[in-house]
């Protein structure tokens, strides 16, 4: 991961222009919709801009917690607002190939429990499975270092538990 | 630290890898930074307009006080009744004469016998004291043999004075000066900040010499607003005299020998070392007992109850 190097001066745009693609993915895998996976990582990086004590070295941590957070936040709201309209946009899909649909039903439960989990381990799973290594996990989430091999597996744990209870295996 | 379970990381890295943005999503990096601009000078903007917008609350704010009406004190430069900023402004730029003025509000006319002025404490032979002249009777109403006296020393452009007649004077009147508890006598305490309240104080004595004094002190309050902008009482009073009455009540005020009892009250309050209006002294037993400001009607009744009781 790419950071600011400690000593230079800050630049707003060459931070943007080096996280924001990966941010806006990191973003999209959770929300689903493209073009409000965009609308979240502006608000991730206006945020950004507004806040500069999260300017510097940390400033990729900051930005991959925050985006991770903000689309978990999303999530939830969806999750709570609009569950039905979501469950009738998986029928409509219906005239789609059987193996897309599943596919689309898979990621669906797949948000769907990471929006039931305890907020930091829902974070923690998407961060390291955004590629994050357990030094800037920890960095990133404020833990430390040594404890981040423990928390990711009761995360994984508490995710596979949350899973099988809902879906079962598959 | 936990041994990793590499079957669970593996199954759960398998689900966590399903979601992935659709495969036509190409984040736009320039589109979103040009919209990061936009916010942000969205944002000043609306930064400027609460700058600005507060400054223009406070500045209301100031107004606002500045246009409050000041409260009655012949001690203070501030007329009562007049915008705060009025009397700022006559305070900052009014000529030496005036600031010269005496703090007491009462300016005698030149037209009429001056009064006798009290003179403080002098080392020597103590002066004997001013005899104030008895209050004409159209000033006074109640029973002559009351227990209580009532004095209310008002000013007829002082609106805290208009307040108090037009709220409490009538229940007084009615529970305790019509009964025979109290007896009201009517003072005038012209301050010298007021520029037609003692046009006004003549207007109403000059009424109360024809019979009209209740009914022109009414007028006067309830219309204070309006004639004290101008001074113009005559068209006020206009609504409630008849033209005979009222030609005879303009005759009296124009008159310099009209003795309209303005500088007695005056000399009365002096003594009793009231300088606001309204005021209000309760003599009872023998005793005056100056109040500054006229209690709401309830806390006087409680008062009043309280001395009669004591009877």
């Amino acid at each position: 991961m790419e950071v600011v190097a400690t000593g230079e001066p800050f630049s707003f745009e060459t931070v943007f222009h080096a996280h924001y693609e990966r941010i806006a993915r990191a973003i999209g895998r959770i929300v689903r919709d493209p073009a409000r996976a965009e609308e979240l990582a502006v608000d991730v990086f206006w945020k950004f801009w507004r806040n500069p004590q999260a300017h510097g070295e940390k400033a990729a941590g900051w930005l991959y917690r925050t985006a991770i957070r903000t689309a978990l936040n999303d999530l939830r709201r969806q999750s709570r607002t609009d569950r039905h309209e979501r469950l009738s946009d998986l029928v409509s899909a219906s005239s789609s190939p059987e193996q897309e649909r599943a596919a689309a039903e898979k990621q669906e439960h797949v948000r769907h429990v990471l929006s039931l989990l305890d907020e930091r381990q829902a974070e923690l799973l998407l961060l390291r499975n955004s590629g994050l290594s357990y030094d800037e996990l920890a960095s990133a989430l404020n833990l430390n270092p040594a404890s981040i091999g423990t928390f990711i597996s009761r995360a994984q744990q508490a995710f596979r538990k949350e899973y099988i209870s809902r879906y079962g295996e598959t | 630290m936990e041994k990793p379970d590499r079957n669970l990381a593996r199954w759960v890295e398998d689900r966590l890898a399903t979601l992935q943005p659709a495969a036509d999503f190409r984040p736009n990096a320039s589109q979103a930074l040009a919209r990061l601009q936009q916010r942000d000078r969205a944002y000043r903007v609306t930064r400027r307009r609460w700058f600005w917008g507060g400054g223009a609350a406070a500045a209301a704010v100031c107004l606002a006080v500045l246009a409050m009406p000041a409260p009655c004190n012949a001690a203070s430069s501030t007329p009562c009744g007049r915008p705060i900023a009025t009397s700022l402004w006559d305070s900052l730029f009014r000529k030496p004469a005036e600031s010269a003025a005496p703090t007491v509000a009462f300016v005698p006319p030149a037209a009429v016998p001056p009064a006798p002025v009290p003179v403080p404490a002098a080392p020597g032979p103590a002066a004997p004291p001013p005899q104030p002249q008895p209050p004409v009777p159209y000033k006074q109403s109640g029973s002559p043999h009351a227990p209580i006296t009532c004095e209310i020393y008002s000013d007829y452009e002082c609106p805290h004075c208009a307040q108090t007649f037009l709220d409490v004077i009538p229940l007084l009147v009615a529970q305790y000066v019509e009964t025979g508890k109290v007896k009201l006598v009517h003072r005038d305490f012209p301050l010298r900040q007021h520029l037609y309240a003692k046009l006004a104080a003549r207007y109403a004595n000059a009424a109360g010499r024809l019979g009209a004094y209740e009914v022109v002190v009414d007028q006067l309050y309830r219309t204070q607003s309006i004639w004290a902008q101008s001074g113009d009482i005559e068209s006020q009073l206009a609504a409630v005299l008849s033209p005979t009455v009222l030609q005879q009540v303009r005759n009296l005020v124009k008159d310099p020998q009209f003795d309209d009892t303005i500088d007695a009250d005056v000399v009365m309050a002096l003594q009793d070392h009231i300088d606001r209006t309204p005021s209000l002294v309760v003599i009872f037993g023998g005793k005056r007992q100056v109040i500054s400001g006229i209690p709401d009607f309830p806390l006087l009744k409680g008062y009043l109850d309280e001395l009669l009781n004591r009877q």
